[in-house]
């Protein structure tokens, strides 16, 4: 039996074009690649969609909003009867763009968020960016339009956390997305963005804790796929299954070719929509080889070991590939941390019971 | 090609312009997403669909590759239960109909 599932979200860099150069950008926007889509492929990619059961396209970048034909790929999208969302850095949000996201059905707007002022605009490279994206978010806010704020997870705004949920809550903001930073592109070049193994464990610990007051604070944590695995930490419901990379979702770059998930490096493209349909390329029997032919012994040395690797296998590709080079081995999980640290503690009292008895304590 | 005796013919009106498509296989994946997705196929696609049901349904004659699926398809609308196709026959049926398209482009 062929593989039987289906794209059901789509992630879409409209454009790499990008009036910003975040110093942890993984796609490592700023320059249109060379021969992005026209406008008359992208609508007629767009018509592929249906035939593969895509439920919802996600508008990513570069800046999608820079692309001049945006709205007529929403609209297409919206006769289309799927969903449609954009992420955006909040720039060009003014009052002519957010009449644009109305008009053409948008169903949600994501704006990045990356810390505290100081440290949002030190991270993007943009003085004055933080008060122009409040602005923005406070403009789609009073345009009815549903807004999910979205932070990458640095070694530089981890402990500012706190003070943004309480910014967001102030704000009447409902849905926060929380992305742990992906070692890829430009984050890969700038050192001291990484998180610690402990800063994890705070990120965590954060979550958790904001996770307990959903109800009562209204905003909801929407923790990104390279966040978990399988603890306390992680209280997501149903818990993590795999990456939906090449299963239930894939990414299409601004020049049409075809990856797992655009967090993934250029290299992974799996097709070129310029030369094949969407459909040839999903259901290609080679496609998306590295997640549709897992087995056990793909697991890296970061995985082999666990216990939960058949549900899990290996968390988020792109996080794994990032921090690995290798798919299926992923050191950034809770689980695995928390194994680490038991047998470190286990192993330093061995090294202790073994000092005391040979007598050099 | 397989034949089989003649059956019930099929109304048009008995296709649904909404399909719902079972989606069987990913369960290790998001449990909310292992239902049924609703799909509003292609005019093309679903005259396809309907042509083909209606030449099994006539003539009891399918092609090999598309038989399973529309024996599935006829037993369904024969039981007057709502049309709930397969994954996999789904992907047989366009997979099917793609490939014919590509021979009569050549």
């Amino acid at each position: 039996m062929g593989f039987e599932g289906f794209p059901f979200v789509i992630g879409w860099e409209l454009t790499l074009i990008c009036n910003l150069r975040c110093h942890h950008c993984a796609s490592s926007a700023g320059q249109p690649r060379p021969r992005e889509l026209s406008p008359d492929e992208a609508l007629a990619i767009c018509d592929q969609f249906p035939a593969l059961l895509v439920q919802e396209v996600d508008f990513t970048g570069g800046e999608p909003l820079l692309r001049p034909d945006w709205p007529a790929i929403a609209t297409r999208l919206r006769d289309l009867d799927i969903r449609t969302k954009i992420i955006t850095n909040g720039l060009v949000l003014k009052a002519s763009v957010i009449e644009q996201i109305k008009d053409t059905d948008i169903s949600g707007v994501g704006v990045s968020l990356d810390g505290l002022a100081a440290t949002h605009e030190s991270m993007r490279g943009c003085p004055g960016l933080f008060h122009r994206a409040l602005k923005g978010i406070e403009q789609v806010q009073n345009a009815g339009l549903p807004v999910t704020v979205l932070t990458t997870i640095t070694g530089l705004n981890i402990h500012e956390l706190p003070t943004m949920y309480e910014l967001l809550c102030s704000m009447g903001i409902t849905a926060w997305q929380l992305q742990p930073i992906f070692p890829l592109g430009r984050a890969h070049e700038n050192n001291g963005l990484e998180l610690s193994e402990q800063a994890y464990l705070e990120m965590g610990a954060f979550v958790r804790q904001c996770w307990s007051q959903m109800d009562v604070r209204g905003l909801k944590i929407e923790p990104a796929d390279s966040f978990g695995y399988y603890t306390d930490l992680d209280p997501r419901v149903p818990p993590w299954r795999g990456c939906p990379a090449g299963q239930l979702a894939c990414g299409i770059t601004s020049d049409g070719k075809v990856k797992g998930c655009l967090s993934l490096p250029d290299h992974l493209i799996e097709g070129d929509l310029r030369q094949h349909d969407l459909w040839d390329i999903w259901f290609h029997p080679d496609a998306f080889a590295y997640t549709r032919r897992f087995a056990p012994q793909d697991l890296g040395e970061h995985c082999r070991a666990c216990p939960l690797a058949d549900a899990c296998r290996g968390g988020c590709s792109a996080m794994s590939y990032g921090q690995t080079g290798q798919f299926h081995n992923n050191p950034c999980c809770f689980f695995a941390i928390e194994q680490r640290r038991q047998e470190g503690e286990h192993d330093k009292g061995i090294h202790a019971l073994a000092a005391t008895q040979s007598g050099d304590s | 090609m397989i034949r089989f005796d003649k059956v019930l013919m099929v109304p048009e009106w008995l296709i649904p312009r909404w399909w719902r498509i079972a989606y069987l296989i990913i369960d290790h994946l998001r449990e909310d997403l292992v239902a049924v997705a609703r799909v509003r196929p292609d005019a093309k696609f679903e005259a396809f669909v309907a042509e083909q049901l209606q030449t099994f349904t006539k003539e009891g004659t399918a092609p090999d590759a598309i038989l399973p699926a529309l024996l599935n398809l006829h037993d369904d609308l024969m039981a007057g239960r709502e049309l709930t196709m397969r994954a996999g026959d789904y992907i047989a049926l366009q997979g099917y109909f793609r490939s014919r398209g590509r021979t009569a482009k050549k």
